[in-house]
């Protein structure tokens, strides 16, 4: 948490102070209070770089799903921000989610940038991972990642959709039939396609 | 202003069951900053997220106290209205599980889909899942188990169900790594699952198994038994002990579906008469192709047996079988030929190809009870000599009743002319 508090100083813009408020809530573990001023800062900055903050919190939340759909639009529309902490918390969004891969690409990717203490979770994380992923998904499994992605296209949250979508696509590869792995194939493009583009949120 | 200002806050504060009491005074007005904050509360709210957007009304009060922000905050804390009414999913809940307790798995499994229409639920997956599973539904049981298997209160009941269809599907190894999943996960399914686990690892892909055995026969010849003269029976002259051992492996690198092999071999000793020492060696190679509830095999097998050290019997064989089954219907049917060449001058003249077939039909009601017909069929062709050939067939009638899950008891009449 104290990375957070650290890296929202540097801001200096109109939005720094609500970061820095949300920073403070979020280290009291107020997530709250720290959601809404993140959601503050997020309406007055130039960038998308709070949106990276309002994704960690959400995932504290517990609201995984909205997590991975702001966790998206972070990245489309302020890709610089991106750091190993973020990629933390948004691993643990998709492990919430049940997206597995998801969480292992995001965690093997963390390594060392997020400081030796955030490292050494995600190293732990990803042990307890390998096994799961090392296993087939049964067709009932898969049909419940396709389930989800329609949920989420169904209402308007095609970012999300895209993250089901991508780990139907997964499991459907490691399977010898390839189990709707071209639904998913197809849906992820479909679900792409229709997120939109970067930019802060209005 | 400011201090009406102040005192409408301090009512609004005092007057609201939101309302916290450490909440800090009202702060300079920032009219700029409370409409943000009054616009992350409006989207909170719309979203659903009460909690933010009671955070946001107040911090959007501190800023600049308006009657507008007022009643969205009082808004935001009244109790919001049920997104989906939470009766009808009880109801659907309850009705399944009446339905499935009075057996009626399908009306049962009819309420809980009815109950996860309107809210997902694990443990009505479960419920729903040990319908199918009891109906031999396996595709929508395998899937209601993975979707309860997500949720930890009934994750391990779910792998202990998901472990079982994998046993009876003869996926070994998924069924013991989920049996033993089912066993870590709640001490009270631990025994069950340890014993079901051990049985789905006899399965395994390389089976290994090797057998001996002390034995003691009072009559190894069959011959007749001596009477003394008081009425008692002796044991006779061909009363003998014997040393047994077994050995096998069989493997099955695939699975339960794909190609196997086995071979094996036993040697009996006697320990006096020697005439009866038995050898038998056996091998095979087959096919098989499970899926759902159908078995399709194929084999071919080679036997060679020996008697009181001498070569007795070559046997080439050929099986196949299959079971299909069509809801609570099955129809199976086997059909094996062995090419017998007997090889002592005694039994020589029963060399020859025997062959035997056999089609069942048979439906289950419910789990407890199944009842089926078939027809049976026999033919042995002696190769050397016609009087020692036979035809035998006739129907066959069988049932299979369950009438505790411990217990199998099977019936099974049969006529042949």
């Amino acid at each position: 948490m104290l990375l957070l508090a650290a890296s929202v100083v540097r801001a200096d813009d109109g939005h720094d102070a609500h970061l820095y408020a949300g920073a403070q809530h979020f280290q009291a573990g107020r997530y709250t209070e720290a959601l809404v001023e993140f959601r503050v800062a997020e309406r007055l900055a130039g960038d998308g770089s709070p949106t990276w903050y309002v994704a960690a919190t959400l995932v504290k939340l517990g609201r995984a799903d909205e997590a991975l759909t702001t966790f998206a639009r972070a990245e489309a529309s302020d890709p610089a921000d991106r750091d190993g902490l973020f990629d933390y918390y948004h691993a643990l969004a998709c492990y919430d989610a049940r997206l597995y891969h998801c969480a292992d690409r995001l965690l093997a990717s963390v390594g060392e940038r997020a400081g030796p203490k955030i490292a050494a979770q995600a190293r732990k994380v990803r042990d307890d991972l390998a096994p799961l992923l090392a296993k087939l998904a049964p067709p009932g499994a898969i049909d419940w990642y396709h389930a989800r992605a329609g949920e989420a296209l169904a209402r308007g949250a095609p970012a999300l959709a895209a993250a089901y979508f991508e780990e139907a696509a997964d499991w459907g590869t490691a399977r010898s039939d390839g189990y709707r792995l071209g639904e998913a194939k197809s849906g992820l493009a479909r679900a792409r396609a229709a997120t939109p583009a970067g930019g802060p949120k209005p | 202003m400011i201090a009406l200002a102040g005192a409408l806050l301090a009512t609004a504060l005092a007057s609201d069951p939101c309302a916290s009491a450490d909440v800090p005074p009202p702060a300079r007005a920032d009219p700029a900053a409370a409409a943000l904050y009054r616009a992350v509360g409006d989207e909170a709210r719309a979203a659903g997220d009460l909690p933010s957007a009671r955070v946001a009304y107040l911090e959007a009060l501190r800023l600049e106290p308006s009657a507008a922000t007022l009643e969205a905050l009082r808004a935001a804390c009244r109790p919001a209205p049920p997104a989906r009414a939470p009766a009808p999913v009880a109801d659907h809940y309850d009705d399944g599980v009446e339905l499935m307790q009075r057996g009626d798995r399908r009306g049962a499994i009819a309420a809980f889909e009815a109950a996860r229409a309107e809210h997902e639920d694990a443990a009505t997956a479960l419920l729903e899942g040990v319908c199918a599973f009891e109906l031999d539904d396996a595709e929508r049981a395998r899937a209601l188990f993975e979707i309860a298997r997500g949720h930890p209160a009934v994750a391990p009941t779910a792998s202990f169900f998901l472990g079982m269809l994998a046993l009876r599907q003869g996926e070994s190894e998924r069924a013991a790594a989920m049996l033993d999943e089912a066993g870590a996960g709640d001490a009270r399914l631990t025994a069950s699952a340890t014993t079901l686990s051990v049985l789905a690892r006899r399965g395994g892909r390389l089976v290994v198994s090797a057998l001996t055995e002390l034995g003691y026969d009072s009559n190894v010849e069959l011959g007749v038994r001596e009477v003394a003269p008081d009425g008692s029976v002796t044991p006779g002259a061909s009363a003998d002990g014997s040393a047994l051992a077994a050995a096998g492996i069989a493997g099955r690198l695939f699975g339960a579906s794909g190609p196997y092999a086995r071979v094996g071999g036993q040697v009996r000793k006697q320990f006096v008469i020697s005439a009866y020492d038995l050898g038998q060696a056996s091998g095979a190679v087959g096919g098989r192709l499970v899926r759902g509830g159908d078995d399709v095999a194929a084999e071919y097998g080679y036997d060679f047996v020996s008697l009181g050290g001498a070569a007795y019997l070559s046997a080439h064989r050929a099986l196949a079988l299959a079971r299909l089954g069509w809801g609570s219907t099955t129809i199976a049917a086997t059909y094996s030929a062995r090419l017998e060449s007997f090889l002592t001058t005694a039994t020589e003249p029963y060399s020859g190809l025997r062959q035997d077939a056999e089609l069942d039909v048979l439906r289950a009601s419910g789990r407890a009870v199944a009842l089926g017909v078939g027809y049976h069929g026999e033919r042995d062709d002696a190769r050397s000599h016609a009087e020692l050939s036979y035809l035998e067939h006739g129907p066959v009638a069988l049932a299979q009743l369950a009438p505790a899950p411990s217990m199998r008891v099977v019936v099974e009449g049969r006529f042949s002319w």
